[in-house]
């Protein structure tokens, strides 16, 4: 377990920065991902993050755990690549299934990228601060308590604003069914 | 807060909030990523920076060293400190590990000493901080890959804590330091530097005929390799490359280049530009062919 030491300081210092990499990539990739970072751009900015962690790993204290730290430094990455420009050209890029696999196996990816589509549109409507508890807690799993620690406000707000999240969402979800509804009756008549 | 249950324990089954909750809790980079993600950090940071467990004394100081001392110097610190632990755990010689320690930390500290006395001297500079060495000039011999950007493929990322990564991405930085480039060093090119791309400048008709002419060389080019002349093919690329000239084909160029490569049996600079091909386009409809070429013998 290297995700937390008794020692107050220098925890980062007996961590293997490759196992770390390894153990975490995907979750930071993940939360650059549904914090708005485009899917061109996710690797990079993944980059950059465990960049940062690499420089600062000796500063790690061990006051949180591993993923909780990491995920501070996505969020700000995350929040650097919404002001910047970049995420103004994202929706010129259009995604081709790779690789060799079957038709099958194609439509399903497909399927699996429109929804993913849908999950970012659906979070991207919703304020900065309700996106980052509800990815955090429930895409993320991360306990009420870290997610308070790493936002630096009470759990009471991490609680309300996971309420106003999920709401948000459901309302989001039911105006694109409705829509789609509407639509797919329009097309038949 | 403990007692909030997670959404997907409430929801439904096949509820649209479900579903979507699911694909987002399942969702994966692509096949293959994590690796070149890897192979790019150490290219970025220096292999023996990051292969190795840090040692706890050394960073210990380096974390209580006051903000004069450099993130780098640090980060050396840690290297020398990391070597030490790493020979003494394999030999499992405890008093060769306080030696080789404080050798570790002698290091690290004489290093930091020296960073200080650098900042002080020339605070106006800046420092790249994860640099552990610094980037050596290469003489611009071939700009593959970095000729014209595809505007989202290496997009610059303004973030006040990191000013690691050069203007045009990590990516720039790999293609500078990547180490197995031995013969053909491919130089970063400065955004200035390049020539300015005017998309909308043009009108439709130039455009389509633009473009139609690149996917005819394009064509021309990939015959050429499949038909044995991957040399000529390479030849009319670095042409290509040198005069700078703005692509919109540029990911198909670029993949024909390492495949030209190959067939050349130039196997070394394949991978190199195949692997860097991954980062600059890690979505590409070529990131299997790419990545079989990573990892055949």
């Amino acid at each position: 377990m290297i995700a937390r030491r008794s020692s107050p300081h220098s925890v980062g210092c007996c961590l293997d920065f490759e196992e770390l990499y390894r153990n975490h990539h995907d979750f930071v990739w993940r939360t650059l991902r549904r914090m708005g970072v485009g899917e061109r751009d996710a690797m990079d900015a993944g980059q950059k993050v465990f960049l940062i962690a690499h420089r600062r790993l000796a500063m790690f204290d061990g006051r949180s755990t591993v993923k909780t730290w990491l995920c501070g430094i996505a969020l700000r990455v995350a929040s650097d690549y919404r002001r910047s420009a970049i995420s103004r050209r994202e929706v010129l890029v259009a995604e081709t299934p790779c690789g060799n696999s079957h038709e099958a196996d194609q439509l399903q990816r497909l399927e699996e990228r429109e929804r993913l589509a849908i999950l970012d549109q659906v979070l991207s409507e919703m304020p900065v601060e309700q996106r980052a508890v509800f990815v955090l807690f429930e895409l993320e799993e991360m306990s009420g308590e870290e997610i308070a620690a790493l936002l630096s406000v009470p759990e009471g707000t991490v609680r309300s604003r996971l309420r106003l999240a999920r709401r948000a969402f459901s309302k989001s979800v039911s105006l694109r069914q409705s829509h789609s509804v509407r639509i797919a009756a329009g097309g038949e008549s | 807060m403990t007692n909030t249950k997670r959404w997907l324990d409430e929801l439904p089954l096949g509820s649209g909030e479900r579903e979507l909750l699911l694909v987002g809790k399942a969702a994966r980079p692509a096949e293959g990523a994590i690796d070149a993600n890897w192979q790019a950090l150490c290219a970025t940071l220096g292999t023996t920076a990051i292969s190795g467990t840090f040692a706890t004394s050394a960073a210990a100081s380096s974390s209580a060293a006051p903000a004069a001392a450099s993130a780098s110097a640090a980060a050396s610190a840690k290297v020398g400190a990391s070597i030490a632990v790493g020979k003494a755990a394999s030999a499992g010689l405890f008093v060769v590990a306080a030696k080789s320690l404080a050798l570790g930390v002698g290091i690290g500290l004489a290093v930091m000493g020296a960073a200080t006395v650098v900042q002080h001297s020339n605070r106006s500079s800046v420092v790249p901080a994860t640099a552990t060495k610094p980037i050596p000039a290469q003489p611009a011999r071939r700009p593959l890959l970095s000729a014209p950007p595809i505007p989202a493929a290496a997009p610059p990322i303004a973030t006040e804590a990191a000013p690691v990564v050069s203007p045009s991405g990590v990516s720039a930085v790999l293609r500078a330091r990547e180490p197995g480039v031995v013969s053909n060093p491919m130089p970063i090119q400065p955004a200035a530097a390049q020539p300015a791309v005017a998309p909308f400048a043009a009108s439709t008709e130039e455009r389509t005929a633009s473009l139609a002419r690149q996917a005819r060389e394009l064509a021309e080019l990939k015959r050429l390799i499949d038909h044995g002349s991957p040399a000529e093919a390479l030849g009319r690329l670095d042409k290509n490359f040198s005069a700078g000239t703005p692509s919109v084909l540029s990911e198909e160029r670029d993949a024909l280049y390492v495949q030209a490569l190959a067939r050349a049996q130039r196997r070394d600079e394949a991978r190199t530009f195949a692997r860097q091909f991954l980062l600059r386009y890690p979505h590409s409809p070529y990131f299997e062919t790419m990545r079989q070429l990573l990892t055949e013998e």
